[in-house]
């Protein structure tokens, strides 16, 4: 199977796509992946945008495992201000560090990445385009194009591959996996960009026949890489552990 | 039955209000409610409905008056510090009988606060906030699928009372994101209302006027015991009528020798707490105010009756409290867990005080 990202060729990673795609989830879990196979990794956090449910929010509990965080000075870190970390730069710029960098998402959330679009360029990044179908813009194929298009302009990012992440949360079957991939299919051969791989939580990836040898870690589902996550953001009042409300 | 879609609070807010007829939106950003404005600029276009960014809260809230007397289903949302801006207009909207949609995803205060989820402003939604002998209908979701479902409902009960209706929700129910059923489409029609001002329709209409101002003193008594009877009458409907089970959930309370009480967000944590007490052998219910005015006065009567003592949580340092013990009338004892300035209680240190009031050894 051919994991394009896992490689580590192109040890820089941007996601960029619509507010709430799973942007950030898959940042934390795509950023502890790399610290586990190459010792350590960093996970820039970008998000001027949303006020809670960031990555600095779980900067503790992943930084034990390697993986360093970038991410606005301690006195504004709960604030609602757009500063971004001024270490972003240094880290995008040494091409030896494993990076991932999470944005804000939609309009607003992407446009501090053009700042950064000739780094990344420079870098030759990977450059993820997120897409969750049941998300409201990207359920029709016309509307996901306008949206793609039109990100893609603001964050002056080319996206080289598209990311799948069919969910609809804690509730996502196999059925409705199965037919938000093949809609996220139809629209990568559309714009003639490879899929890098699609995204399920564990519990998920098992009833799709996939298992994953490390979480988070690679399997394989219809031809294609599937990343197997642990979910990060469960109900907020358990930030940063993987919880059953009901248990 | 539609397609689930995953989105967030605020964003379910806005579509169910397009659904529900509303058409127009009266607003100003503030965190962590903009993504409701963000979500109607760009879908009431596409249903030839009217989104303006006002040039202040005091300006938004106004419109909607406008709007609404003139008999369209209208929104405005904004987060604490942004409500107590609207608090006159409010009052105007309530004095003068306007149906209105309001939103509150409540943050940290008091002051400036901070931008985290909190749910110290119950005293300012369910006693009024502006001036003036007004009450407004204050529904409390739990869920972002009640963010969409309470949206619609609030339209309806609005029009039925000629009331204004605000939906308290707080920072991280706006922002979360759930699945949803959308509901389904409402087909609201704009000359439905014959006292409005842009009434329309067949049936002639004398001239109408809404207003708040009423000189003479005889006539201004005389409106706000009107007034007042129009929330005797919603009271009982959301007491004892036919919004009764609208307007409470009830949980594992027959047998309960404590009583959780606890609304919006804090209620799905007490639901755990609740399922973990069971487990331990401690005999926990809970109460649920799914309207936070009318309060469900009724359920603490009946509870007081049957469990030995309650437990109030909130976000807050004790407001909702006060209606809790109003209720139980010195009955039983009512205490009170908080916490405060954004931070959300863990079902661990519910817990906790649970064992101290059941197990104080």
């Amino acid at each position: 199977m051919n994991l394009p990202y896992a490689d580590n060729s192109a040890p820089a990673t941007f996601l960029i796509g619509g507010t709430g795609a799973g942007k950030t989830e898959l940042a934390l879990n795509l950023s502890l992946y790399k610290a586990h196979r190459y010792q350590k990794s960093t996970l820039i956090d970008f998000d001027i945008v949303n006020p809670f449910f960031r990555v600095r929010k779980l900067r503790t509990e992943v930084e034990k495992h390697n993986v360093s965080v970038i991410c606005p000075v301690s006195r504004v870190v709960s604030g609602d201000i757009p500063a971004l970390p001024a270490e972003a730069w240094g880290a995008v710029e040494n091409t030896s560090l494993p990076i991932v960098c999470d944005i804000g998402g939609g309009e607003t959330g992407l446009r501090p990445l053009a700042r950064m679009s000739e780094l990344a360029l420079a870098r030759n990044a990977n450059v993820f385009f997120v897409i969750n179908p049941y998300r409201p813009g990207f359920a029709k194929p016309e509307d996901i194009a306008e949206n793609f298009q039109h990100m893609c302009g603001l964050s002056a990012m080319k996206a080289t591959h598209i990311v799948a992440n069919p969910n609809i949360g804690s509730e996502t079957t196999v059925a409705l996996f199965v037919d938000g991939l093949a809609r996220v299919k139809k629209f990568a051969e559309s714009v003639k960009l490879p899929i890098a791989f699609s995204v399920a939580a564990d519990g998920l990836a098992r009833e799709l026949g996939a298992v994953a040898e490390e979480l988070p870690g690679f399997a394989e589902y219809d031809g294609l890489p599937l990343f197997v996550l642990e979910r990060y953001w469960s109900v907020p009042w358990h930030f940063g552990t993987v919880h059953d409300e009901q248990g | 039955m539609a397609e689930k879609v995953l989105m967030k609070g605020n964003e379910a807010i806005g579509e169910a209000a397009v659904l529900a007829g509303c058409r127009y939106y009266f607003g100003y950003p503030i965190t962590p409610q903009s993504e409701l404005p963000a979500y109607l600029s760009k879908r009431l276009p596409e249903v030839d409905g009217v989104f303006v960014q006002a040039e202040s809260e005091v300006a938004a809230i106004n419109m909607v008056y406008g709007a609404g007397s003139a008999g369209a289903r209208v929104m405005t949302s904004s987060s604490s510090p942004g409500i107590s801006l609207k608090q006159e207009g409010i009052s105007y909207i309530a004095g003068a009988e306007i149906p209105c949609m309001l939103v509150n995803v409540v943050r940290g205060g008091p002051g400036l606060g901070n931008i985290a989820p909190a749910q110290s402003d119950y005293w300012q939604a369910t006693r009024g906030g502006g001036h003036g002998d007004y009450r407004t209908l204050v529904l409390a979701p739990n869920s972002v699928q009640e963010m969409a479902d309470m949206t619609v409902a609030g339209f309806e009960f609005a029009d039925r009372f000629r009331n204004p209706v605000l939906l308290l929700s707080d920072g991280v129910l706006g922002q979360m994101m759930e699945p949803v059923t959308l509901p389904d489409p409402v087909d609201y029609d704009v000359n439905s209302k014959k006292w409005a001002l842009g009434y329309n329709g067949k049936e002639k209409s004398e001239r109408n006027l809404c207003s708040s101002i009423f000189l003479d003193v005889d006539e201004l008594e005389e409106h706000n015991w009107h007034l007042y009877q129009k929330y005797q009458v919603m009271t009982d409907l959301f007491s004892t009528g036919e919004y009764k089970d609208f307007a409470v959930e009830e949980h594992l309370c027959d047998d309960a020798e404590i009583i959780l009480v606890g609304y919006g967000i804090i209620s799905r944590i007490l639901k755990t707490v609740v399922e973990k007490c069971r487990k331990r052998g401690i005999k926990a219910g809970l109460v649920r105010p799914k309207v936070l005015w009318p309060y469900p006065a009724q359920v603490f009567e009946r509870l007081a009756k049957t469990a030995n003592q309650f437990l109030v949580v909130e976000m807050s340092c004790g407001q909702m409290v006060e209606d809790v013990k109003l209720s139980v009338n010195g009955k039983k004892p009512v205490y009170f867990f908080g916490r405060t300035g954004g931070t959300i209680p863990s079902d661990f240190e519910i817990l906790n005080e649970v064992d101290k009031l059941v197990r104080p050894d």
